[in-house]
């Protein structure tokens, strides 16, 4: 995927965990205070993630600064889906 | 004097025979797909035990006869304490442990229930039953602690983003001397910020998941300097199976290293109510984990919320002291 195809992603990612769409898919817009998820809604994002583009998490080495924004969010997705192939 | 320690002389554990994959528990329960799957993959539960057709007293008394029959003189069994989370989980009229008692054979024992902690009330009821027999002074008394309740309802069976709960139960011998196991130290807090447990408000959920690991630890440090001891010197940490996600959490805290804490449960029965410190304990004994001078860190969690820990010593090798084995039938 590239860049924006990823951010769409996670655009029908966050619809799906939120039940309501997502208009702003702005880089800067933040996960927490703009889109009020929290610590467990995230990773159920995360969840959603896996099922949708084929994202693997390591439940173990989880860090939440890859969540503070849709831009540090996509860089996770994408690191995370280069390493896969 | 070792003589006045709170002492564990014995310990049972059982689980119901039928087992459930967590992600067909999640969906009965209603929950989305990534909902069940974020109990499986984050928070590391697989199965749990569970059987809707037996009843709660025949869940209890399955550890509890055990125990109870490896004791000589029955008599010697002064107090049944039974030790649950839900408040209520007979209907009204029915005290569940004056019944528990009597199913065993101890008409004579003074039973009664211990509630008001959550799912760390198993350890204070081990702390109470020491204090009891201490007040008394009968080196030969004894007391026993019963945990185990009935994942009955929907409201009984989820924690929000959690936990989901697992059927099983235990029964654990106490005296104040004698024993394999000597309790060393033990360290409680409540913080009613969060007293309305399953009920708290959406912050009071987030604030109370933020200083879960920091307040965990502060009341095991608590108890490992009660015992004069450290996290150095521990041979394991025995914690309740709440799940993977918030325990590797509190060993961040803690600083140390994942091996130290049994989590290998977690998977196999979820989270049981006060149960799991006691079944963790008799699966590391049938595993022959249980040192001669082993010392163990017990720690469970409650919602309301109280966080509890409990310092014991292995004087003898369980496996070695037939007073001091430990049976599962699971």
């Amino acid at each position: 995927m590239n860049r924006p195809e990823t951010v769409e992603a996670i655009g029908k990612c966050l619809a799906e965990v939120l039940k309501h769409e997502v208009t702003d898919l702005g880089e800067d817009v933040r996960l927490f205070d703009d889109l009020h998820l929290d610590s467990t809604s995230v990773l159920e994002l995360l969840m959603v993630l896996e099922d949708n583009v084929g994202l693997e998490i390591d439940p173990e080495n989880l860090d939440m600064d890859d969540f503070r924004t849709i831009g540090s969010l996509a860089d996770y997705v994408d690191r995370n889906l280069a390493l896969r192939d | 004097m070792l003589a006045q320690l709170t002492t564990l002389h014995d310990l049972a554990a059982y689980a119901p025979q039928e087992s459930a994959d967590v992600l067909d528990v999640a969906a009965d329960l209603g929950l989305s797909r990534s909902q069940g799957r974020l109990f499986h993959r984050v928070h590391g539960l697989d199965r749990l035990r569970q059987d809707p057709d037996q009843h709660l007293f025949d869940l209890l008394c399955a550890p509890a006869r055990t125990v109870v029959e490896r004791v000589a003189d029955h008599e010697d069994i002064r107090y049944l304490i039974y030790a649950h989370t839900i408040q209520q989980v007979t209907p009204a009229g029915l005290d569940p442990a004056t019944r528990i008692a009597e199913l065993l054979g101890l008409p004579d024992a003074e039973a009664f229930s211990l509630t008001q902690q959550g799912c760390a009330g198993g350890l204070a009821a081990v702390d109470a039953a020491g204090e009891l027999l201490r007040a008394d002074g009968d080196p030969a008394a004894k007391a026993l602690v019963v945990t185990g309740e009935k994942a009955f309802s929907k409201l009984a069976r989820l924690i929000d983003n959690t936990a989901i709960m697992g059927e099983a139960s235990a029964a654990c011998l106490v005296g104040i001397g004698g024993g394999p196991a000597v309790v060393r130290g033990y360290a409680v807090r409540t913080d009613g910020r969060f007293s309305h447990g399953i009920r708290m408000t959406p912050q009071a959920v987030r604030d109370f998941g933020e200083s879960y690991p920091a307040d965990l630890a502060a009341v095991i440090q608590e108890a490992l300097a009660e015992a004069a001891t450290d996290l150095s010197e521990l041979t394991a940490v025995i914690p309740h199976n709440v799940n993977r996600s918030s325990w590797l959490r509190v060993i961040k805290e803690l600083g140390v290293d994942k091996q130290l804490v049994y989590l290998d449960n977690i998977p196999r029965y979820s989270h049981c109510f006060c149960v799991d410190p006691f079944l963790n304990l008799v699966t590391l004994r049938e595993q022959g984990r249980l040192a001669a001078g082993g010392r163990y860190l017990l720690t469970a969690v409650g919602l309301g919320a109280t966080y509890a820990a409990m310092v014991i010593d292995m004087v003898v090798e369980p496996a070695t002291n037939e007073e001091a084995s430990c049976q599962a039938r699971q």
